[in-house]
């Protein structure tokens, strides 16, 4: 037997290119030599066999062989796609471009990225491969051209994560890498693979918000309704008669002179920290009294890190008033200043956002309980 | 006797190939499906199926389920102080199988041919068939369940020259596979899927939804309330549909709102796990080399694919509408017992030659050249790529990295990762070569993997003429003969219930845990007729206990209907 005949001496026909006698053939001949018995002559048929379907295959459609160039012009847009598909393509390319190239605060945000999902909505395979690779070569492309430059990825492993989620790139990679150089993987599927425990969490955060994001939209009102400025300024005034009140119990005496005020400035900050950390709904007197609550942005009870941020701005913020009923000096006159500011930004925040300093920096609302 | 079983995630069934057609085989509790469930009682006494699902509900901490996504891993389960592996647990489920079985047929099982999603990896696959032998029985053959989907199909009726699909959503495993039938020959032309995808996660998105909407916290509920809620919302995931939307009062003892649920905000939900479910499906599409309208039959298979928007998702890809004539949780059983006819060589079935493929690849891990920082290990080299006809054997040469390397030792992997530390360690082979300059010493690595998924390697060196074969099949986590020893004597400790005694036994639980979930007026009902039943009980007449047990047993039914846990 020479190597001319092959396969169609394995397959014991001669030469043809109808698919249905290659097939007949090949039936015979394992059915005779089964898998499970003669292992050896069924791969031999079994190879010639795949062969002789791919000698025809390439007569019949003229397979487009892409060569491993340097110049990686290899895809292009070709009319073998309508006029539907290339308006999606060039879309996509005229938005990956501008997104990759914003600001960094941009493109680290996995939202800004979500127009790539319109690669599921297509339904032709064939375009969805080429897009695919296309987003490939171009995130690749600009990625290797920085790390060149500057040693960083312009395109983060965390994007490159989300990317290959819809792209499914990492288990392409063996047909990639007869299309693109080496370099292109290690500034791409490399950080990917490196990262694999990165892609569960983003999963989770995605997965959640999908599910957020189906519910109606009347939940999320909720928050910005039950911001609660009157009663909140009633039960600050509560807060601030209970010293007194506590005062005249202790001291008569004391509440007249001079330090009273200092004491008293010291009884309203304990008070305030002694009942928000203890009490369940982390509220002072006032606030219970007016059936108030502090709590997180989805409505659940406030972490100890959140409890501490709002006390030390309470701090820092309540401490100058302490110097108002002391001697006054040039140094002190500026504490009451910088005092006088806080307490006038407060105000405005009480208008504009509804909230004081020190909600927004702990991210606490203060909510009725009913 | 040889008998077909899917042993599934969620269920298992078994079936028979007799009197030329196969039959599926009833459990002790007349029904096809067995939950696959174990549930252990203080003092070694056991429940398997039906009786430990039932239990499970009121003792979720003694109950183990859905192990099969664990088989071939180190994971154990403690319960009441001792370890369980995911292989012992699945062989108490095959031993239920096989008593069950022979009970029903009045006949010994001494074979199996069990079903693996064909995406099980060769430390899965002998996990499986380690199962099978702490149960008492053989198995040489394991049938991937696309297969066997394809073969319950009836090929035989088919016209010439058929592609079709199979999309295999189980309850936590979801496979795809695409094979051609022709003169004979069924030739599987590509398969994959998710391990880790399955019914169960849709039933999690949906107990999402619901903690979302109802805002309740999963850390507010224990162990027992989160069972509840799987249960639940389980039982209102079959419900849910287009017309109906879902309306779900407090059932959790902490405080929540009634919540609704329609059937939109579901669909919304699940987006991204139909996006994931995509993904298998167009792989193997690419892998087949076929376009989605060369496929002439699509095969839904798995209870999961029940799903209304999983048959649309299909239809829309495709364009056609795929097939469920066979009951979805039953296809596979009955595939493996079609095998298992074939395999006993019975002539009813005819002559059909199975050709499969390699459902991962294989190969073997190359210095990495580009890698400056050192940060990636080896790169992958696959030897035989994934989607490959089995058996298959491919050669494959590596050289030398450094000048005077005295040894070559080459790692094997299974996977589809670039980077070989996020692949399957199978074993490594070292060969030793003579003195030489860097890239001048050549070995010539042969990889053989055959239709029962054993790998043989074989490392030549030309110069010298050394040759060295090591046979995968002592994997990682498989047990070895005196571990097996040690296990089948654990197994034997435990106590199963005699066949009757579980009957009763579950019907008692299940009463307990409808009683549990039931309003006042219902409740003095419920304890009424559950103390009317064990009056009866106390009698002895096994006669009449099977009449009151079936009165009983309807009785239960009827509130179960009528919407258990809402």
């Amino acid at each position: 037997m020479t190597e001319r005949h092959y396969p169609w001496d394995v397959l014991e026909i001669d030469e043809t290119d109808d698919k249905k006698s290659i097939k007949k053939a090949y039936a015979v001949l394992i059915k005779q030599y089964k898998p499970d018995e003669h292992p050896d002559k069924f791969q031999e048929v079994q190879e010639a066999y795949k062969y002789a379907l791919l000698s025809i295959y390439q007569l019949s459609k003229e397979v487009t062989v892409f060569e491993n160039s340097e110049s990686i012009t290899i895809i292009d847009i070709k009319d073998e796609y309508n006029v539907h598909e290339e308006e999606i393509l060039k879309k996509l390319l005229k938005n990956l471009k501008e997104k990759t190239f914003s600001k960094k605060k941009d493109k680290d945000n996995l939202k800004n990225w979500t127009f790539l999902e319109i690669y599921y909505g297509i339904e032709n395979l064939k375009f969805k491969d080429k897009i695919a690779k296309i987003v490939f070569q171009n995130v690749a492309g600009n990625n290797l051209f920085l790390m060149k430059g500057y040693d960083r990825l312009l395109i983060n492993p965390k994007v490159l994560i989300y990317m290959n989620r819809i792209f499914d790139w990492t288990t392409k990679w063996q047909e990639y890498g007869r299309l693109f150089p080496q370099e292109y993987f290690i500034v791409t599927l490399d950080y990917i693979e490196n990262n694999r425990s990165l892609d569960y969490f983003i999963l989770v955060e995605d997965f959640l918000e999908g599910i957020n994001s189906s519910i109606d939209k009347g939940s999320q009102k909720i928050i910005n309704v039950i911001e609660v400025p009157t009663k909140r300024f009633w039960s600050f005034v509560i807060d601030l008669l209970l010293p007194l009140f506590i005062l005249r119990y202790i001291d008569y005496v004391d509440a007249v002179n001079n330090h009273s005020g200092v004491s008293y400035i010291l009884i309203f900050i304990g008070l305030r920290v002694v009942f928000e950390i203890l009490t369940n709904s982390h509220s002072s007197i006032g606030k219970i009294i007016l059936r108030l609550k502090i709590v997180d942005k989805d409505l659940s009870r406030i972490s100890k890190k959140q409890i501490f941020t709002r006390h030390i701005v309470l701090l820092v913020l309540l401490t100058p008033f302490i110097f108002i009923f002391k001697v006054s000096s040039i140094y002190e006159n500026t504490l009451i200043m910088a005092c006088g500011i806080v307490f006038v930004a407060n105000i405005i925040l009480m208008f504009t956002h509804k909230k004081l300093l020190h909600d927004l920096l702990s991210k606490t609302h203060i909510v009725n309980t009913k | 006797m040889i008998i077909g079983i899917d042993l599934g995630t969620t269920n298992s069934v078994c079936a028979i190939w007799k009197d030329g057609k196969a039959q599926l085989i009833p459990n002790r509790f007349d029904e096809y499906m067995t939950p696959s469930v174990v549930s252990f009682e203080k003092g070694g006494k056991i429940h398997i199926g039906q009786a430990a699902k039932t239990r499970a509900v009121l003792y979720p901490k003694e109950s183990v389920k859905a192990f099969k996504r664990y088989m071939g891993t180190d994971k154990t389960y403690k319960i009441h102080g001792t370890l369980y592996t995911p292989v012992e647990l699945s062989s108490l489920i095959i031993k239920r199988l096989i008593d069950d079985a022979e009970g029903h047929l009045a006949e010994k099982i001494t074979e199996a041919i069990i079903s693996v999603p064909a995406y099980f990896n060769n430390i899965q696959r002998s996990a499986t068939k380690q199962a099978a032998e702490l149960a008492g029985l053989r198995v040489d053959k394991l049938i991937n369940e696309p297969t066997a989907a394809a073969i319950a199909y009836g090929l035989q009726d088919k016209p010439e020259y058929t592609d079709f699909m199979i999309v295999d959503l189980g309850g936590g495993t979801f496979d795809v596979s695409i094979m051609e039938y022709f003169d004979g020959v069924l030739e599987v032309k590509a398969s994959g899927g998710d391990n880790f995808l399955g019914g169960e996660d849709f039933t999690q998105v949906l107990i999402e939804l619901y903690l979302t909407k109802a805002r309740i916290r999963s850390t507010q509920l224990d162990a027992k309330a989160k069972q509840k809620l799987y249960y639940s919302i389980e039982q209102h995931k079959r419900q849910l549909s287009s017309n109906r939307p879902l309306k779900i009062e407090p059932f959790l003892g902490v405080k929540a709102e009634t919540v609704d649920i329609t059937f939109d905000e579901y669909k919304k939900s699940c987006e991204k796990l139909l996006q994931k479910i995509s993904k298998p499906i167009e792989r193997c599409l690419r892998d087949s080399g076929l376009e989605p309208a060369e496929i002439d039959e699509i095969i839904l298979v798995g209870g999961s694919s029940r799903m209304g928007f999983i048959k649309s998702m299909v239809t829309r890809m495709f364009k056609k509408i795929p097939r469920t004539d066979i009951d979805p949780d039953l296809t596979i059983a009955v595939g493996a017992a079609i095998q298992a006819g074939l395999k006993a060589k019975d002539k009813d079935l005819g002559d059909i030659v199975l050709t499969d493929v390699s459902p991962f690849t294989l190969g073997t891990g190359i210095v990495n050249d580009n890698d400056v920082y050192n940060s990636q290990g080896l790169l992958f080299s696959p030897i035989i790529e994934r989607n490959t006809t089995v058996p298959a054997s491919r050669v494959q040469s590596y050289v030398t990295v450094r000048n005077n390397q005295k040894q070559l030792e080459m790692d094997i992997y299974q996977g589809e990762s670039r980077l070989v530390k996020n692949n399957i360690k199978l074993g490594s082979i070292t060969v030793n070569v003579p003195k030489a300059k860097a890239g001048e010493e050549m070995v010539e690595l042969r990889f053989s993997y055959d239709i029962n998924g054993l790998l043989e390697v074989d490392a030549h060196v030309p110069s010298t003429g050394e040759r060295k074969l090591v046979t995968i099949n002592n994997a990682p986590g498989e047990l070895t003969e005196k571990e097996i020893q040690a296990s089948k004597i654990k197994l034997a400790k435990l106590k199963i219930h005699p066949k009757d005694d579980e009957k009763i036994a579950e019907l008692i639980m299940r009463a307990e845990s409808i009683y549990e979930n039931s309003l006042e007026q219902d409740r003095a009902d419920i304890t009424h007729n559950l103390s009317l039943f064990e009056a009866v009980l106390e009698r002895q007449d096994p006669k009449e206990i099977e009449s009151m047990a079936k009165e009983f047993r309807d009785f239960l039914a009827e509130y179960e209907t009528n919407g258990w846990f809402e």
